[in-house]
């Protein structure tokens, strides 16, 4: 790569352009050739159909944990949408389009023709909000729209397509040939990811070598390369690296820590982690079933962690909403359980496919009564796996619900990623009860650290009531106060016990001691934040950033001491009402600067640096 | 000044359709102006192409403006695509990725393209071109490739890249034919001056006398002359002078003969469009006739007069001094070339 730490790609084309398919082809090569990447695609709600779709990625030779707000190499396999995207491209940024494509006038012609409203005949566009428009080959073309110092590049992608396979959809794999020549990425490692892909399905796949084949040498032949950028193989080592999203990670984590049932209804972003667990956990003894709800899927994870079961169901916010009469009973019951709630855009519906970090307080404070639960949230994809294998071990040892809180940004996102072996202890955490306890079994036996011997179902003596009602050591339904008190007590010493435990103190990244400014980021905002502050410190600013991952319980001590060393503290997240500030207002007297988007979209490291920039400024 | 704000397309990034440009958007600040150019390269300085061979300068020391002068004068710069038809009843134009672009005032600055005598036509692919920005890219990714090089007849461009050949240590030769150097008002006295001094800088000249013939010999090159010559070289370049880039006009109703016909307001033959600089043959009342127009200077010249023109005000052109050039201390007189030297 020359001239910058990083580059961001986009190809963008209309569903059924299979734009996504084509990223996930390329981000698996430079990650092939030596590169970090990052990947998050954007596509309609909608299933089948219209609308567009961007696979956008980044690049680099170090590490990188957000994407930019910039591209650099934009692709067009829809001009019409991709014009919408030239507002986000560099100004010396590179655009690749269809050169050769159908008369651009009599494709929008074509649209019409399904039209049966006279008033439609003519070259124009149909939308639903704006009804019947007039329509220029000139505002539909790209060519026409760069800025001046970008550089356009054409190729006949249509036209290459239908030479190679006799159809145009293979105009996605064309534009990775000429892509692949353009910058310089080894083709043998593009072929052989492009077949290893299409193998499985597509028995033309000689043809569709040959497309890019045709797009690469187009290129060579024709084109004059006049922008800087370039991805020649790098020469480090990435064995033991894997490319996953934060699904594939939070599914392999369920299996490595040793989940035996996955129970869950499909949502939008969550549903890949069913998918993956379907195919890998019956293989490792385990079982999948796809319940006729969230209610029910979070039924059964219930019923297979009072069996000892290590169990754990993936939602998103509308479903996590149907699951919380079930927390209140799973800590009611000190039923370990797992609930992973990748968050998307709401409240209700709201946007199934827009990342957001709005289900905070549902997770901190959803349900009835006082309801200790541990949440978590992963900040990257490598600690999707690291915290979803760890919610296991917290679930099982203090007997409540962990919420590893994702959101759809990390559900989504490819990266290469190194995993650390889980460590033995981690597998297996329940208290189980000494021979002692079972001569007089007590299943809430009242504990200095709050957590009770749990006998399993079919241990002799080892009898017990279960149920959503208030209860006494032996388990039995009671109403007193004295129950109620003690009981609550228990619940909630749990908590104190896992933080003194099994909570890792916060980590603080950038300058010691004293700074101007303090960030506090939680879930995959942090990584925006972690690299702006990096940006931010190279420019010899005064800065650090405190990671929190387990939001609750908080670690009071040590987030006191980082706030003690900030002049001012800013929390940016992805909500409007700054639900992760509003928490830390509640345990600390302090005021947080708050930085809120609900941009449908992650926060990027420039807008971070940006608002860190003015606010030091201030 | 216009009232009425128009869209002004200008085809071409050279001397005319960037001097035509900046007119227009000063006398127009309301107007849309569009400049679309098949090169990918932005506006260049011809007389740098030379010495870009001799350092390791990026690209865009060769442009004449950063291209945020373009964004800060609100100008459209469409590069690296082609028109390839002008339908002037509809005021339309078609680029080969099928978009079509319409236009209120249309100016044709398409420039200029090395002509190639039709008896060298079969030999094009063993002819290397010097004419712009990507050909100096690709000579100097090259130039440890190769010891000598021959110019295939006589122009300015070919004296420059000699100039720079001879300061990268390789050796030359010119095969000139009889009649011309383009564009120097050439006669014998001129010829035998020319040759004398290319002589002085070591530069082997073959004069009264034509390429006839390219063969490739291995990895080199023979060229055959007329008179039996045979020069055994690397590279062939073609420096036989430069022919009006007009190809995308057939069929436009547009009349031309060598270039593309205007009177001495710059106007052509069809209605809101005008044309400026290498592609245009051009109507000076002084001479009262047409004249084909070389170089920058006029270049510059005639973009910022059709631009006055199209923005109504009427301006007429009249001749330009005469340019000159100099080799070993002698001038040569040319017609609106400057810049350029076998002397760099």
């Amino acid at each position: 790569m020359t001239y910058k730490r990083s580059l961001t790609i986009e190809i963008c084309g209309s569903s059924g352009d299979r734009s996504l398919a084509a990223g996930e082809i390329l981000i698996k090569t430079l990650s092939d050739i030596g590169y970090h990447v990052i990947s998050f695609d954007a596509y309609p709600a909608e299933i089948r159909g219209f609308g567009k779709t961007v696979a956008h990625m980044r690049a680099g030779r170090e590490i990188m944990l957000s994407l930019s707000s910039k591209v650099d190499i934009l692709v067009s396999l829809n001009d019409r949408y991709a014009i919408e995207q030239l507002k986000n491209l560099n100004d010396e940024g590179v655009v690749i389009f269809d050169n050769r494509q159908r008369d651009i006038t009599y494709e929008v012609l074509q649209q019409d023709e399904g039209q049966t409203d006279k008033h439609h005949l003519g070259p124009g566009v149909y939308t639903e909000e704006e009804g019947w428009k007039e329509i220029t080959s000139e505002q539909v073309s790209i060519a026409g729209h760069l800025g001046p110092g970008m550089y356009l590049y054409g190729v006949p992608l249509y036209q290459l397509s239908q030479k190679t396979t006799n159809e145009s959809r293979s105009r996605n794999i064309v534009v990775l040939g000429s892509v692949a020549a353009l910058f310089n990425i080894p083709k043998n490692e593009f072929i052989g990811n492009l077949t290893a892909k299409l193998g499985k399905k597509d028995k033309s796949v000689d043809s569709v070598v040959a497309a890019f084949e045709e797009g690469y040498n187009y290129v060579r032949e024709n084109v004059v390369k006049l922008d800087p950028y370039s991805f020649e193989r790098l020469s480090v080592d990435r064995k033991g690296y894997k490319l996953m999203d934060g699904n594939k990670a939070v599914a392999q984590a369920a299996i490595d820590a040793g989940c035996k049932l996955y129970a869950g209804y499909p949502i939008t972003p969550a549903t890949k982690i069913m998918e993956v667990l379907f195919a890998e956990l019956p293989k490792h003894g385990g079982a999948v079933v796809q319940t006729e709800d969230e209610i029910s899927a979070i039924g059964h994870v219930t019923g297979a962690g009072f069996a000892g079961v290590r169990a754990m169901t993936a939602t998103s916010g509308p479903g996590f909403c149907l699951m919380t009469e079930f927390i209140g009973y799973n800590v009611m019951s000190e039923t370990p359980v797992v609930i992973v709630d990748s968050q998307r855009g709401g409240p209700a519906t709201g946007l199934p496919t827009k990342t957001e970090q709005s289900d905070l307080n549902h997770a901190l404070f959803g349900g009835n009564g006082d309801t200790p639960r541990i949440v978590v949230a992963p900040t990257s994809v490598k600690e999707c796996y690291q915290w979803t294998a760890e919610a296991f071990y917290l679930a099982e040892k203090y007997q409540m619900p962990v919420i590893v809180l994702i959101d759809l940004f990390l559900s989504l996102s490819v990266r290469n990623v190194q995993l650390d072996p889980l460590p033995d202890y981690k597998k297996g955490s329940n208290k189980l009860p000494s021979q002692e306890d079972m001569k007089l079994y007590l299943r809430q036996k009242i504990t200095d650290d709050g957590v009770s011997p749990r006998s399993l179902p079919g241990q002799e003596n080892g009898y017990q009531v279960v149920s959503g009602l208030e209860q006494n050591e032996y388990g039995t339904p009671v109403y007193d106060e004295y129950s109620h008190t003690v009981m609550t007590q228990k619940r909630f010493r749990k908590i104190k016990t896992a933080l003194d435990h099994d909570v890792p103190s916060p980590e603080r990244i950038g300058q010691k001691g004293r700074v101007k400014l303090g960030v506090i980021s939680w879930g995959s905002t942090a990584g925006a934040v972690a690299d702006a502050v990096d940006s931010v410190l190279k420019e010899g600013k005064s800065v650090a950033m405190l990671k929190l991952i387990v939001i609750n319980p908080l670690k009071e001590k040590e987030i006191q001491a980082f706030l003690d060393d900030c002049e001012k503290v800013l929390v940016p997240e992805l909500n409007y009402q700054g639900q992760f500030a509003n928490w830390l207002s509640i345990h600390f007297q302090q005021k947080f600067l708050r930085f809120n988007k609900v941009a449908t979209r992650p926060i990027t490291h420039d807008e971070i640096e940006a608002e860190i920039n003015r606010l030091l400024k201030e | 000044m216009q009232k009425k704000s128009l869209k002004y397309v200008i085809i071409g990034d050279g001397h005319a359709g960037n001097s035509a440009a900046e007119t227009l958007r000063k006398g127009s600040p309301g107007s849309d102006i569009v400049i679309i150019s098949t090169k990918p390269t932005h506006y260049f300085d011809h007389s740098l192409l030379a010495t870009f061979l001799l350092d390791k300068k990026d690209i865009t020391s060769l442009y004449v403006y950063p291209y945020t002068w373009y964004k800060d004068n609100n100008i459209r710069l469409r590069l690296n695509q082609t028109v390839t038809k002008v339908i002037p009843d509809k005021h339309e134009l078609i680029l080969s990725h099928n978009e079509r672009v319409y236009y209120d005032r249309l100016l044709i600055a398409s420039g200029a393209k090395p002509k190639l005598p039709e008896s060298l036509s079969r030999y094009k692919s063993l002819l290397t071109v010097f004419t712009d920005a990507v050909d100096a890219m690709k000579l100097r990714e090259k130039l440890g490739t190769f010891r000598h090089v021959t110019m295939v007849g006589g122009d300015c461009i070919g004296l420059h890249l000699a100039g720079a050949m001879l300061k990268l240590g390789k050796s030359v030769t010119f095969v000139l034919n009889e009649y011309n150097f383009w564009p120097l008002e050439f006669d014998e006295t001129v010829k035998d001056k020319l040759i004398g001094c290319l002589k002085k800088k070591h530069i082997e000249v073959i004069a009264d006398d034509m390429t006839t013939e390219i063969v490739k010999d291995g990895t080199r090159l023979n060229v055959l002359t007329k008179n039996g010559k045979i020069v055994k070289t690397d590279l062939a370049f073609l420096t036989s002078g430069m022919v009006p880039n007009i190809d995308f006009l057939d069929g436009s109703g547009i009349d031309v003969q060598t270039g593309i016909l205007v009177d001495e307001y710059m106007h052509t033959s069809a209605q809101d469009i005008w044309a400026a600089g290498e592609c245009a043959t051009v109507y000076y009342p002084e001479l009262k006739d047409y004249r084909q127009t070389t170089g920058e200077v006029n270049a510059k010249m005639l973009g910022n007069i059709s631009a006055k023109n199209m923005l109504d005000e009427k301006r007429a052109v009249s001749l330009a001094e005469p340019g000159k050039i100099t080799i070993e201390g002698e001038d040569f007189i040319t017609y609106g070339w400057k810049g350029f030297s076998i002397d760099i």
